[in-house]
């Protein structure tokens, strides 16, 4: 494992922290890798595709979830494991990937993340479908 | 020797107090009040007049490998979650596994009756929601009063 580097999370990443008005928790995630690319699968229930924000910035990849449900907890309980919480995990990247073709896709309440390694950016290109 | 204090059958009875503590603990119907015996998948239970809603957070399972079973004051519920392994033919090296796989389960305790017939359950986004109606009896009634 050279090539990702996972922050550790230090005491503010591992607890429940506070930021303004929302509570993060980092959310448990699986990394493959394959050949093309790094594979990120999240759990993050609860979530949907607006309330997502994917940044890379100087090989630091950031993950971001604000579900709208934030705050919402004046329920009357009888049993409570889970809390309205928001998302939020950072890694940094050891290898150049191609930042522009990094995939997000939410399904089941998970974030599928795919980044494409960089020395197969030009072959992707000519094999990518997209416009 | 009998005595008053005594009952012959305290032997038997911390027996059974002892087998309960036991299952208590594994998390099989663990009573609803134990907020501190969280099991997966996490569960929130509140309640209104007429329901109690469950909602349990099942990330990455789909409809089909989720099973909901309702029996008197029983929710249980039974989700089987693929893993990376179900999907070898892709030629992908596991670099970090965070998150469990396999077959879940739970049973959950109410303190009323469900009725059973209307119970209904949603999945959207990983989320499992169960709307569980309480049974006309274990509803409150008002009484009217009459002046005699």
């Amino acid at each position: 494992m050279t090539a990702l580097d996972i922050e550790k999370p230090g005491p503010a990443q591992s607890q429940v922290e506070r930021m303004s008005d929302a509570e993060f928790v980092t959310p448990a995630v699986d990394i493959a890798e394959t050949a093309e690319a790094f594979l990120f699968s999240f759990d993050m229930p609860g979530v949907q595709s607006q309330d997502v924000d994917v940044n890379i910035e100087n090989g630091v990849l950031l993950v971001e979830a604000r579900p709208r449900t934030i705050g919402q907890d004046d329920r009357a309980y009888l049993l409570r494991e889970h809390r309205p919480v928001g998302y939020r995990r950072s890694f940094t990247l050891n290898v150049p990937v191609a930042v522009d073709a990094i995939h997000a896709e939410l399904k089941n309440g998970e974030l599928l993340l795919r980044v494409p390694k960089a020395e197969s950016l030009k072959a992707r290109r000519i094999a990518v479908k997209t416009a | 020797m009998w005595s008053l204090t005594t009952n012959p059958w305290s032997p038997l009875f911390q027996l059974q107090s002892d087998l309960n503590d036991l299952f208590d603990r594994s998390g099989v119907a663990a009573a609803p009040w134990d907020f501190d015996k969280a099991g997966y998948p996490a569960v929130n239970i509140w309640q209104d007049g007429d329901n109690a809603y469950l909602q349990a957070h099942v990330p990455g399972v789909s409809l089909e490998d989720i099973e909901v079973l309702v029996t008197g004051k029983q929710v249980s519920l039974k989700v089987h979650r693929k893993g990376p392994a179900d999907d070898a033919a892709t030629h992908r090296t596991l670099l970090r596994q965070e998150r469990a796989n396999g077959d879940f389960s739970r049973v959950l305790e109410l303190p009323w009756e469900i009725q059973t017939d209307k119970v209904e359950a949603s999945l959207n986004a990983g989320v499992l929601t169960v709307t569980l109606p309480k049974a006309e009896t274990s509803k409150p009634r008002r009484i009217k009063l009459s002046a005699s």
